[in-house]
């Protein structure tokens, strides 16, 4: 078959599973603000584009010539069912609504308070390891707005679900930004994971002390100290302590994806 | 590397000795301090999703620590899954449904657990 082929780069540009719901994201960081809330089914969205062919009406031009379409607005919206509640997701979901600690109560007018931007979030198959590096296919909704009104359907034995719409709004301060964006970030490898002490070697007496401190990349992974004779010196969150003369090493480890990565130093108590 | 050895690797990751499921050899428990790893692999193409499994293989009367191996196994390859990288594509590894199973044995001092997965292939 001449046209049946795949990319050989397919597996790489992926969108992969169901995305997060999310209030705010940072393209630049890769760091996802608060989770709206735990959705089943998947997310949607769509631009919805409106189109004007000014050519429709016009004697001898074809429909859909192009120097003659236009675009008048979109109607972008994200789309899916919330499986979790809180009070400020039923404010949400309610669209103009008052939150009086537990009590939701509907208004009849909206404010621009009620109109919150959201996100969806998603894996990218490239590389979509790190939070500064893992790729994603992103789109932001401006001013989004549940127009679909408050929406709870229950059933036996099962979790309620919450059906949403959030459509973005354009504003008449920046008319002209359409009330979506989308972003589709290649990730990077993420650094190989390392630890490394400060020092590989130094004396200390008996009964002394000495503060060892460990580099791991990622940072802040936990540290695992170890002497190879606690009878020489001992080592407890990286202070070292002399206990008789003679020579060891101390090794701090790390664990990161099932692998064990090691520094070591030696420790000399004359 | 191949889809087949970087299957390998992946469940060579997890501190354990990993065996092709058909070239386990005898005495793998001894040489091994008494806890192994088997699975099974079938080669895929795109957009084809494979159930596979793998055995966790204790020398123990404890369902402890083959319990916790089991737990840092479906923790690794999370709710999303994992992407294993290969020279020309990659493999979606899911956990499958149910992730984690006890099996029994006739030697009482063995412990087991099946695990199944599920590989999407995303190569061509």
């Amino acid at each position: 078959m001449e046209y049946t082929k795949v990319a050989a780069d397919a597996f790489q540009k992926l969108q992969m599973n169901a995305g997060v719901l999310v209030d705010s994201f940072n393209p630049a960081t890769g760091v996802i603000g608060n989770i709206i809330g735990a959705t089943t089914g998947g997310l949607s969205f769509a631009s919805n584009p409106t189109f004007t062919d000014f050519g429709e009406d016009v004697d001898n031009v074809p429909a859909n010539t192009w120097q003659l379409k236009r675009i008048e607005s979109y109607d972008p919206v994200i789309s899916g069912t919330l499986l979790t509640v809180t009070p400020a997701v039923a404010k949400l979901l309610t669209g103009a609504a008052d939150v009086a600690t537990t009590k939701i109560t509907p208004r009849a007018q909206l404010t621009e308070a009620d109109f919150a931007d959201a996100w969806i979030v998603g894996d990218y198959s490239d590389n979509n390891d790190g939070t500064a590096t893992a790729g994603y296919v992103a789109i932001h909704l401006l001013k989004g707005l549940n127009t679909a009104g408050f929406q709870l359907t229950t059933s036996k034995n099962g979790k309620g679900n919450f059906a949403f719409e959030l459509h973005g709004h354009y504003d008449l301060t920046s008319i002209d930004t359409v009330p979506f964006e989308i972003y589709v970030k290649a990730g990077t490898s993420p650094a190989t994971p390392s630890v490394t002490l400060n020092t590989h070697s130094f004396h200390v007496a008996v009964n002394g002390t000495q503060q060892l401190s460990a580099t791991t990349i990622p940072a802040g992974t936990t540290v695992t100290w170890s002497s190879a004779s606690t009878s020489i010196a001992t080592v407890s969150n990286g202070l070292v302590t002399g206990k008789s003369n003679g020579n060891t090493v101390i090794t701090a480890s790390i664990t990161s994806g099932g692998v064990t990565y090691n520094d070591t130093c030696t420790v000399i108590v004359p | 590397m191949d889809n087949l050895q970087a299957l390998h690797n992946f469940w060579s990751g997890f501190g354990l000795k990993a065996y092709d499921e058909n070239t386990v050899p005898d005495g793998a428990m001894a040489t091994n301090n008494g806890r192994y790893l088997t699975y099974n692999a079938y080669d895929g193409y795109f957009d084809e999703v494979l159930g596979l499994y793998a055995s966790l293989w204790y020398k123990s009367t404890s369902w402890s620590e083959i319990s916790q191996k089991a737990t840092e196994i479906g923790e690794t390859i999370g709710y999303g899954g994992k992407l294993i990288y290969f020279d020309g594509g990659a493999m979606w590894v899911k956990r499958g449904v149910p992730f984690a199973q006890r099996m029994s044995d006739e030697d009482d001092t063995i412990r087991r657990i099946h695990l199944n997965i599920e590989v999407e292939y995303l190569k061509i």
